[in-house]
């Protein structure tokens, strides 16, 4: 017999209301995530402008509301204005984050218009690697000022009349990490940070700003950095960035699937960091999180070893996901969910090609690797407010973690409160586990469609050959009635049940 | 028409089990805590060890748990060996902390007689302002140890055979302070408590350590304090501790009135502040808060009086507390069971005269002020797990604290016997709120009692002429009635609202 985990869908476990940002996603100048993945000129399906749209098709899908752009580890070394006026006067760089080459045949002004194709909104982040203040006083007159001086004009020049009035800007990436092109000590990025974000602001006041925090939660520096980085910054920035990617190296799949654990403990610690240093400033300001790269990470290592450097877009960090990499990101999305009330924006990294959701070959297709569904699913219905579920679940041990809950989940109200989605994963790679909800404060409501991801293979990826291998399925057998809620969670499975009021 | 704050009562809106150490008190070598009001030789009441017999009464009513003792600033000047062996052989000394003179009459083993008569349990506090390590680890094996060494044999000699195994011990008082005697800065003093910590263990394992935070949320070293103590002291000690006195230096009665949303922020703060260390640390361990000292300053107290100095128990921190001040407790109390998942002890300074729950004339009465009953309240009926009430209060502007909610409360559910509780307070200077509450998982339950505490003068009090003045009445209206609980919460109150599952 299966064994049962009992949830709670009540109006007063509320966590708080969804920043749709929080399905935003990442582009950056890295293997063939912008060449080769949306931007490929002579592709059969290219546009005009040679943005891919069969990629394109796919990103609207998904809706995804922010993409940050131009890196990551690239954006440290870059000089932007290689990347505006035309394109034939645009210089080829050596690239030195990932030691390839830079066309510099996509940049600005193609990013900003690919995101209105996309039906997305720009996140930009600044070098404050080998650059600094100077640098970001000029893009941000150039993309934001409406004219008549010599940055703001020369975007006209370049056939942009109307300022592009980018709001949320990342100062710099990763600076705790000692491969960053110019890594800093918390206290010089602090200071930078903090004069960078100053400046920045006389030129445009209506911006939002997100300091670097630590890139990940093993960092030696953490979460000191991120004190000491907010004791120099904290007035005028509004958000602490957080990095993290998870991965099954050693093929440990319940330890894997436990790793949101990791997320969640990561999160409350930015979250506590945040809150003493806001004391110690005496603010009553809350600095909220931007988790702007996430994602599972760990395929591609021994391939990206065998690249020679200095080649134009070669095919970097193309982790192929299986079917177990999609119940992680599953997981993850749920833990940013819980923490709605704090986290307003987190990128999925990255967006095609690069450890991405949408794979592509060059001048061929492209197709839905494993972990598109659950951020799709997350993106599409899970706006609104996000509820616990108050979930107790049967646990399982893991040395890492002690007692993980084999179920882990949330649930999401639409603002017309008209739809209710649950989100579901059962980690039990066995049994199935059934559901067991009290729901009487939505006995007006009903089961729209049970969708449920899983796989008779662990390991199973979807490829160019077979695209279709792991796919989502409206199979699964959740009812709503007299205010309780039965479902099964098929072993190892991603669940969205979908409730709609009568 | 009324006003009107929702609740819900729901048993997923569990907070925690609640410790029963947050019902703790403190008992200081301070103005008559001690001498004149638990301890007094000659009063018609006083038993063979001279303790009083009504005070002893009036505190096992209200079943402290924990009682923090010697001190306080006392302590960090105290030589804790002047207070034991025989009294007529104790020294008297220069008290240096409150400037007066310390008889030694009463010292160790009085109080933990004392502990056993009042059925509480002792905290103890040992000095790292004059003095440090060594002390340490000879009262704890005065206190702890069974025999056969120096101190423990003392111990015997003094006719206390068996040791008293006492387990909760605080690193120092308020060393954040420089009012402290030898006030210490962060790093000095979590340097000399982590040493002390780990010399006290040795003598005894199995004793649970408080380190000193911050003294009040105001003071310039806060929060950093905490987490510089931390970083030294994480890995040896079990609690951190904090101290907040309310009410002091407020002029406008709406400011005093949202007092407990300022403590509220101080205990958020500090857990924030634990686990950014415990985080930093690379620990599995979780620091727990000790709120051991904590309470109101008379709200409509004029000035205060000249103390002169080198005196034996002057009166010290004696006035009336006004009904209004016991709607303060009250929130604050409240607010402490709202963050019972982290806030372990609590110790209500003073127990008796200094801002205390009981006062005392000497060879004369005693009665219980006002704010002895939110206390008594909260230690008799909030025993169990705490449960949030997702309250949904009209709310007022205050300049301080912005929007500030007229009702504030907390539930706490006895699995045992089937009870749960609601404390509640209504900030309302003119108005009556009505408490409308979804309790539809407690249908099977009804109101057994509704207890008010309110006045029509918020600053009438209790006096050794009227003690009567401000009790609590059983006369409140709340009924519960097809899972819906509705109740007037009176302007200006304290209200205990019990409930019982049906037989």
């Amino acid at each position: 017999m299966s064994e049962t985990a009992k949830i709670i869908l009540h109006p007063e476990l509320e966590i708080g209301t969804i920043d749709p940002r929080i399905y935003g996603s990442f582009v950056e100048h890295l293997g063939r995530c912008v060449y080769g993945g949306i931007y490929e000129p002579g592709h059969p399906t290219a546009d005009s402008e040679g943005f891919r749209r069969d990629v394109l098709e796919l990103i609207r899908a998904i809706d995804v509301p922010i993409v940050r752009y131009p890196g990551g580890n690239f954006v440290s070394g870059f000089n932007w204005e290689d990347s505006v006026g035309p394109r034939e006067n645009r210089p080829r760089r050596l690239e030195l984050a990932w030691r390839t080459i830079e066309t510099n045949q996509f940049g600005m002004n193609e990013f900003m218009r690919w995101c209105k194709k996309a039906k997305t909104a720009p996140m930009f982040a600044i070098n404050l690697g080998t650059r600094g203040i100077d640098a970001a006083r000029n893009i941000l007159e150039y993309c934001n000022h409406p004219g008549g001086t010599y940055w703001s004009d020369l975007r006209k020049s370049h056939g942009v009349q109307e300022p592009h009035n980018i709001k949320t800007w990342c100062l710099g990436n990763e600076m705790d990490g000692p491969w960053q092109l110019g890594h800093k000590t918390a206290h010089e990025y602090g200071r930078i940070a903090l004069e960078t974000a100053k400046v920045m602001r006389q030129v445009d006041k209506d911006l939002e700003l997100v300091a670097c925090g630590s890139s990940n939660s093993r960092m030696p520096t953490f979460p000191e950095w991120e004190a000491t980085v907010l004791e120099h910054a904290y007035d005028e920035i509004d958000y602490i960035s957080m990095h993290n990617y998870y991965g099954n190296k050693e093929d440990r799949t319940e330890n894997y699937l436990a790793q949101s654990l990791d997320m969640d403990n990561f999160i409350r610690t930015v979250i506590s960091t945040c809150d003493y240093v806001k004391a110690r400033k005496r603010s009553k300001k809350t600095i909220n999180l931007s988790f702007d790269e996430w994602n599972v990470w760990f395929h591609s290592g021994e391939a990206d070893k065998k690249i020679a450097p200095w080649s134009i877009a070669p095919p970097q960090l193309e982790d192929v996901y299986t079917f177990e990499d999609a119940l992680v990101v599953g997981c993850l999305l749920i833990t940013l969910l819980k923490h709605a009330d704090r986290i307003k924006m987190a990128c999925l990294a990255q967006l095609v090609n690069v450890i991405a959701p949408i794979m592509t070959e060059t001048g061929g297709k492209c197709w839905k690797q494993t972990i598109y569904y659950p951020y799709y699913h997350a993106s599409r219905f899970g706006r609104g407010r996000a509820f616990d579920l108050h979930i107790k679940s049967p646990v399982y041990h893991d040395d890492q973690f002690d007692a993980v809950p084999y179920v882990e989940g949330i649930a999401t109200v639409s603002d017309d409160k008209q739809t209710i989605t649950i989100f579901a994963v059962n980690r039990n790679l066995k049994e199935a586990i059934n559901i067991e909800g009290d729901c009487r404060d939505y006995a007006d409501y009903r089961v729209l469609e049970h969708i449920t991801l899983t796989s008779d293979d662990l390991k199973a990826q979807n490829t160019a050959e077979n695209p279709d291998r792991v796919v989502p399925e409206s199979n699964g057998n959740a009812d709503l009635s007299d205010g309780k809620l039965s479902a099964t969670l098929p072993k190892a499975s991603w669940n969205v049940i979908r409730l709609g009021r009568v | 028409m009324s006003k009107t704050a929702k609740i819900t009562l729901h048993p997923e809106l569990e907070i925690a089990d609640v410790d029963s150490r947050l019902y703790g008190s403190f008992v200081e070598h301070l103005g008559r805590c001690i001498y004149g009001g638990i301890y007094e030789p000659g009063h018609p009441t006083a038993d063979e060890e001279g303790f009083r017999g009504d005070v002893l009464d009036l505190v096992r009513k209200l079943q402290v748990p924990i009682v923090r003792f010697p001190g306080g600033n006392f302590v960090s000047a105290y030589n804790w060996e002047d207070g034991i062996g025989p009294v007529e052989e104790r020294p008297r000394r220069l008290e240096i902390a409150w400037r007066a003179i310390e008889t030694n009459q009463f010292g160790l083993n009085e109080f933990m007689s004392w502990c056993a008569k009042a059925g509480t349990q002792p905290m103890y506090t040992i000095n790292l302002g004059t003095r440090g390590i060594d002390t340490a680890r000879n009262v704890v094996e005065y206190c702890n140890h069974p025999g056969g060494a120096y101190w423990s044999d003392l111990r015997k000699s003094h006719g206390v055979a068996e040791p008293y195994k006492i387990k909760t011990w605080c690193l120092g008082n308020e060393m954040d302070g420089p009012w402290q005697m030898g006030y210490k800065t962060a790093t000095e003093y979590g340097r000399l408590a982590n040493e002390t910590a780990k010399v006290m263990r040795q003598v005894d394992p199995d004793i649970e350590l408080v380190a000193c935070g911050s003294s009040n949320s105001q003071m310039p070293t806060y929060p950093e304090w905490n987490a510089t103590v931390l970083e030294h002291t994480y890995e040896h000690v079990d609690y951190i501790s904090i101290h907040d006195y309310y009410g002091r230096r407020i002029k406008r009665i709406e400011t005093f009135l949202a007092q407990s949303v300022d403590m509220d922020r101080y205990i958020k703060t500090i857990i924030a502040t634990c686990d950014y260390v415990k985080a930093k640390k690379r620990s599995r361990k979780t620091i727990n808060i000790s709120f051991d000292e904590w309470n109101v300053v008379f709200y409509y107290r004029k000035s205060k009086p000249e103390i002169e100095p080198w005196r034996i128990a002057p009166a010290r921190g004696e006035a009336m507390y006004s009904l209004v001040d016991a709607v303060v407790f009250g929130s604050l109390i409240i607010t402490l069971l709202k963050h019972a998942d982290r806030v372990r002890m609590a110790c209500q300074a003073l127990l008796i005269n200094v801002l205390g729950l009981i006062v005392t004339r000497t060879n004369s009465v005693c009665w219980r002020q006002t704010i002895y009953y939110p206390f008594y309240h909260a230690s008799v009926y909030g025993r169990g797990r705490a449960l949030s009430l997702n309250i949904k209060s009209p709310t007022y502007e205050d300049a301080e604290f912005d929007t500030v909610p007229y009702v504030d409360g907390v539930a706490v559910v006895n699995d045992e016997n089937d009870t749960l509780t609601i404390f509640a307070i209504n900030r309302s200077l003119k108005e009556d709120i009505v408490l409308d509450g979804q309790a539809i998982d407690y249908s099977d339950y009804s109101v057994r009692e509704h207890i008010t505490l309110t006045s029509e003068d918020i600053s009438a009090g209790n006096t050794a002429e009227n003690p009567d003045n401000i009790t609590p009445k059983s006369n409140g209206n709340a009924n519960l009635k097809d899972g819906r609980l509705l109740a007037t919460l009176p302007k200006t109150s304290w209200n205990v609202i019990r409930l019982e599952k049906k037989r």
